[in-house]
């Protein structure tokens, strides 16, 4: 093996192979060829380097601070969804109550009440949105209500 | 010990009773799960600020969804993709392609320069610039197999769990990422090349 095949194996070779100790026709190589075992050396140092600068990164601040401001952080999103599923539901008895209330009148110039029409609710889950269908007593009219979606991790 | 494999370690003990509502379980994980989130953060937006979001961010995401880590995977690798997730939704909310650790670049040739030692100082200015290359120059995928496989000591078939690709595949992105920062080398510090006596 000459220096610049040994150059192209260095380029994508494992750092276990960059070794004169390593077998195999580089390491044959780079027990032998001074210049070559230099430019693996400094691959090797500096891809130790950059180990060495990544695993000494940290967080700044203090860990105990950090825990405290997530667990408030998650009770009041928690407290902000409960909030808001309260909200969606009173909306929606509210609407049904709108929905099957005139159904319940008499129409004009009938003295016999309208039977109320059986109110049919169903939901339908889309991707990233949720959807209530509501047929009222009326069949010309369909409700077609987008609920809030809660985002998944 | 990898870095990994001692948090998976620790996990292992802590999750279920953090899962269960344990909350000196629960604080012992985040406080352990901290540095490695910020770490993996920084690979991935490549800018210290932008990782201690991602990384406070990923607290939240415990506090709130550890009951959903199921176990059918390893707590590392959920961990890794939730971490992964809120990067993306960073970088989303920011509006704006990944930037450069230039201030890490900064931090690591201040450090040396204070310590006054010429061959630290070009060792370090090397490492930052190799960082540099690491974390702007390589395309995501790349980047991501390379910090997991050669920096993080991950095997392969970990690595393609991780970023659900298959081993094949990411031994491809290790390919492509080493010969890419080795040529850099190479090309940065062309003395190496002139070396060749042998």
């Amino acid at each position: 093996m000459n220096c610049a095949d040994a150059r192209q194996l260095m380029l994508e070779a494992d750092l276990a192979e960059l070794s004169p100790d390593a077998g195999g026709e580089l390491g044959a190589h780079l027990a032998t060829c001074r210049a070559c075992r230099g430019a693996a050396d400094e691959i090797l140092s500096l891809e130790a380097g950059l180990a060495g600068w990544l695993a000494a990164a940290a967080p700044r601040g203090d860990t105990g601070a950090a825990l405290a401001s997530a667990a408030a952080t998650a009770r009041r999103r928690a407290r902000q969804r409960r909030l808001a599923g309260a909200l969606t539901l009173a909306a929606a008895a509210v609407l049904a109550t709108l929905l099957v209330l005139p159904a319940r009148t008499r129409m004009p110039g009938s003295s016999a009440p309208v039977p109320a029409a059986p109110l049919g609710g169903f939901s339908v889950a889309s991707p990233g949105r949720e959807v209530m269908v509501v047929q009222p007593a009326d069949p010309r009219f369909v409700v077609v209500w987008y609920l809030p979606t809660r985002r998944s991790s | 010990m990898s870095d990994t494999t001692s948090l998976e370690a620790v996990a292992a003990d802590l999750v279920p009773r953090a899962a269960r509502g344990d909350a000196e379980a629960l604080d012992r994980l985040l406080g352990r799960c901290r540095p490695s989130v910020y770490r993996w953060a920084l690979v991935q937006t490549g800018d210290a600020a932008d990782a201690e979001d991602v990384a406070q961010e990923v607290l939240v995401r415990l506090h709130t969804s550890l009951h959903r880590f199921a176990g059918r995977s390893r707590f590392t690798t959920w961990l890794y993709q939730v971490t992964r997730n809120e990067a993306s939704n960073l970088r989303r909310r920011l509006g704006r392609r990944l930037h450069l650790a230039a201030a890490l670049a900064r931090e690591a040739q201040a450090g040396t320069e204070a310590r006054d030692d010429p061959a630290g100082r070009v060792h370090a200015e090397r490492v930052a610039a190799l960082a540099e290359q690491l974390l702007h120059g390589l395309p995501p995928r790349q980047r991501e197999v390379f910090h997991l496989a050669d920096l993080e000591g991950c095997t392969l078939g970990e690595v393609a769990e991780r970023l659900g690709m298959s081993p094949v595949t990411a031994r491809v992105h290790l390919f492509h990422a080493r010969r890419a920062l080795r040529t850099g080398i190479v090309e940065r510090w062309p003395e190496m090349a002139a070396r060749e006596d042998g």
